[in-house]
């Protein structure tokens, strides 16, 4: 019997608006000026995208095995199972607060060492770039190893505890199985560090992302940035490739209950999973403990939330709308209701903001609201959501798509034969089961709106201010108590938004 | 997961039906509807700045002039971490419909460039007496407003510190020495200048001999500040605003003027312009005469957004112990330079 597609065409629509007409609309910027020799790389722009391989690559590798190691580790402890995904919270810190933190605590540990043997560490280098780099996304990489904990098939490893030992199963079983998750978190991983080029900046090196940048700056030309873009665009798409192989492979075989806990095996590897713990918890504690301490005292978070009260509400709306946006395109895009589960050439597109300089997705709706209705407020005020859900739909499509391969296919094909049309048949079966993902994927894309500013700045409605940038401006100001209240602030309004997640789906029944 | 079946009563259906199923999708429905409330049409009593002058010190100075004239200000603001091109680019983006009325911008050489690509209207009608000649845009298109300069930040008791941007490289053997990365901002028109001032030449010879000495290029001009103040820095060079912010808050620092080739050190002002087109032209003008006033200029002064009147013997901030002295180079001549400068810039900063 044919099975017929649920997602209604509206879905198709609202996602070519959302991934493909910003784009479309930059194409058409008339400040462009297409200069294709720029994709002629010389020497110079070839040395910093070859160095800036090199960083993604190295970040790519040490966060997923630390992401991995410290999975392994927490994973393990059945008290902990209500609280895994506390570690995630820190990803709503942006960048430069996660180097604010590693350099007070550099220079604290400076103090120190230098005290006692005369020492010093460097504030600047690859060697720093990199460790932020990797505290930094290290809740990614955790995220994925959890996920791919959660899904290991108990029996079969408890069968094959029969006739082996701890050691042979999980090198055997456990870690195949887990490979692919590896794998696709280095592979994001290694996206986010090609194309940002915040914290290599700010340990003063110089990465691609910041060339594509400062001719952007220089030119203000769209459209060259766009095809300087281009040889990033190139190893992001490989790198993808990298995330949606094994899902492919995944998607072949039937979908497993959670375990929620895994017997880790003991012996040799103990020592891996204890410095995986004691990574997470360097990463958790440094950015906690240094901005509590510039924060000062309560009082100064106390005045801090007070005064950004706007700025708060505005930011939790706007970033949960787009979340809310961003999963349609998803939805639609990973193809997750279907039977060809993924459509790779539309998933690639929907990879092509992340890859941009933010500030060009802002501009492309921009244009967009230009061409389309220039004098609309309803359209200009809706523009920030807009841009946040283009450049975002991304991880959620990444999400949806790592999630597609436990979707139980029959049964919703089986259920929805009783439903009169396609639409509920979505509504009443499709979301339940699909629910621990799109609520998963509305978290990411929440966190990560959270704390963008290139975008949303080219279009945020006068008069109103996102949180983040209240909290670039507090530390051009030098005022490193508020900024370090606003990130606390931060992080508790993800650490709310992921406590009611978990609520949720534990009351659906998934966790 | 528990699949809900054997209903025989089926809720609404579409949207409804979805709101019924699941409730909290009202919530976020009634989120998207509140940013769209709030970005309706403009009042008659609104003005529209897009402005790069700090929160901190706009922000005030917008309430009091809605005190005064009961017109609100809706400013949209820039941010250094974007390298303040995020508004120049909005400008560009807007120009055939444009969003804003006002551009107040804490440098000038993004609205030269705005004032060529002809998005800014002249401001002909515009009083502006008593500023300097150096300062003044021929075309009368933009206004200068307040003006910061380019200064050495150094630790409190460095010895035999540089007076001049020319004796920098030779100081780099004894001391560490930071400035912001020469690709954005005012350190991008720092270096268009030294080019208009000594040549192509001359000008690349000595940013590579920085690059060759060692200097510390950091990711923006108050992270200089803050390392200087945190003692990762012995020197740094960055604008007077981010400089003098650090002497106010009591930081064991002091700033000197970054004199260069003799002369004095570049100033930056700031400027003021009528967007082309600007929906609310007359509310624009009200607005642009009240941050004219000499009062506003040393109200900014006084807390610390400039440290220099674009008048004639205008106040000048106690942060700059002495009179910086005249620079030689027209602003325009510096805006001139910044294209050129920047593929130099690339070469020797950006590999």
């Amino acid at each position: 019997m044919k099975r017929r597609p649920i997602i209604p065409t509206g879905a198709r629509i609202l996602s070519l608006i959302v991934i493909f007409l910003p784009l479309m609309a930059l194409l058409a910027d008339p400040q462009s000026g297409w200069d294709f020799h720029v994709l002629l790389l010389d020497g110079r722009r070839a040395a910093l995208l070859g160095r800036s391989l090199i960083f993604s690559a190295g970040a790519a590798f040490f966060c997923s095995l630390a992401g991995f190691a410290a999975a392994l580790g927490f994973f393990s402890q059945e008290r902990w199972a209500g609280f895994r995904w506390i570690p995630l919270v820190l990803l709503a810190l942006p960048p430069s607060l996660h180097a604010l933190a590693w350099d007070l605590a550099l220079s604290r540990a400076n103090q120190f060492i230098g005290n006692i043997a005369g020492l010093r560490i460097a504030h600047e280098g690859w060697g720093l770039a990199l460790w932020v780099q990797v505290m930094t996304l290290l809740p990614l990489s955790l995220g994925f190893g959890m996920l791919g904990l959660d899904r290991l098939p108990k029996e079969m490893l408890e069968a094959g505890r029969v006739f082996q030992n701890d050691e042979q199963v999980f090198r055997k079983l456990a870690f195949p199985l887990l490979r692919p998750w590896i794998i696709g978190s280095a592979a994001l991983v290694f996206i986010l560090s090609l194309t940002d080029y915040t914290i290599p900046a700010l340990a003063g090196c110089t990465s691609y992302a910041l060339e594509v940048f400062s001719e952007f700056a220089a030119g203000h030309d769209p459209g060259r940035s766009l095809l300087l873009s281009i040889p990033l665009l190139l190893p992001v798409f490989f790198a993808s490739l990298l995330i949606l192989r094994p899902l492919r492979l995944l998607l072949r075989s039937p979908g497993h209950a959670a375990g929620k806990s895994l017997r880790i095996p003991g012996g040799r590897r103990w020592w891996f999973t204890r410095a995986g713990l004691l990574l997470l918890a360097i990463q958790l504690l440094v950015p906690l403990v240094m901005l509590g301490g510039e924060c000062g005292s309560w009082r100064v978070l106390a005045q801090s939330l007070r005064d950004s009260r706007a700025e708060i509400l505005y930011s939790i709306l706007l970033s949960s709308t787009a979340a809310l946006l961003a999963l349609i395109p998803a939805v639609f895009l990973s193809g997750i209701f279907r039977k060809r589960a993924t459509q790779p050439g539309m998933a690639m597109i929907a990879l092509l903001p992340l890859a941009l300089p933010a500030s060009l997705i802002g501009i492309g709706w921009s244009r967009l609201a230009m061409i389309v209705a220039p004098d609309s407020g309803v359209l200009r005020a809706f523009l920030p959501v807009g841009a946040l859900s283009s450049r975002f739909a991304a991880v959620a499509i990444l999400v949806l798509l790592a999630w597609s391969s436990f979707f139980d296919r029959d049964s919703f094909d089986a259920l929805a034969l009783f439903r009169e049309s396609r639409l509920m048949a979505w509504i009443h079966i499709g979301i339940p089961l699909a629910l621990p993902a799109l609520g998963a994927s509305a978290a990411m894309v929440f966190a990560f709106s959270l704390t963008e500013i290139g975008a949303s700045l080219m279009v945020l409605p006068p008069g109103r201010m996102t949180l983040s940038v209240r909290l670039y401006n507090a530390l051009h100001y030098g005022a490193t108590a508020q900024v370090a209240a606003l990130g606390l602030i931060l992080a508790a309004i993800c650490l709310g938004a992921g406590a009611i997640a978990v609520c949720l789906l534990r009351r659906k029944g998934p966790l | 997961m528990r699949i809900i079946t054997g209903r025989t009563r089926w809720a609404p259906v579409g949207v409804v039906g979805l709101a019924h199923r699941y409730p909290c999708l009202l919530f976020f429905a009634a989120a998207s509807l509140l940013p769209a409330g709030c970005g309706g049409p403009v009042p008659v009593g609104e003005v529209i700045v897009y402005t790069s002058v700090d929160q901190f010190y706009s922000e005030p100075i917008f309430r009091e002039f809605e005190s005064a004239t009961g017109i609100e200000v809706r400013p949209v603001y820039d941010v250094e971490a974007v390298k303040t091109t995020g508004l120049v680019q909005r400008i560009l983006s807007e120009a055939s419909h444009p969003q804003a009325d006002v551009f107040w911008n804490n440098e000038f050489a993004q609205s030269i460039y705005l004032a060529e690509k002809g998005v800014l209207s002249p401001l002909g009608e515009v009083e502006a007496s008593g500023i300097r000649e150096a300062f003044r845009d021929s075309a009368g298109i933009w206004i200068p407003l307040g003006c910061r300069y380019r200064v050495f930040l150094i630790r409190k008791g460095l010895e035999d510190p540089p007076k001049d941007v020319e004796d920098l490289p030779t100081v780099l053997s004894r001391l560490r020495v930071g400035m912001a990365q020469p690709a954005f901002g005012t350190t991008a028109t720092w270096a268009a200048s030294l080019r208009a001032q000594w040549g192509p030449e001359r000008s690349s010879a000595y940013l590579s001999r920085l690059v060759e000495g060692g200097i510390r290029v950091v990711a923006g001009n108050s992270l200089v500040r803050d390392m200087v103040v945190s003692g990762a820095l012995d020197l740094g060079l960055t604008d007077s605003d981010d400089a003098c912010m650090a002497l106010r808050r009591g930081a064991p620092v002091e700033v000197l003027p970054a004199r260069q080739g003799g002369a004095g050190p570049m100033p930056i002002p700031g400027s003021l312009a009528l967007i082309r087109g600007a929906p609310h032209r007359k509310q624009a003008l009200q607005l642009i005469r009240y941050l004219l006033r000499p009062e506003v200029e040393q109200q900014l002064i006084e807390i610390g957004a400039f440290q220099a009147s674009v008048r004639v013997d205008g106040p000048r901030s106690s942060c700059i112990p002495e009179e910086p002295g005249p620079f030689p180079l027209s602003l325009s001549a510096i805006a001139d330079e910044l294209a050129g400068s920047h593929l130099e810039i690339s070469r020797i900063f950006l590999r």
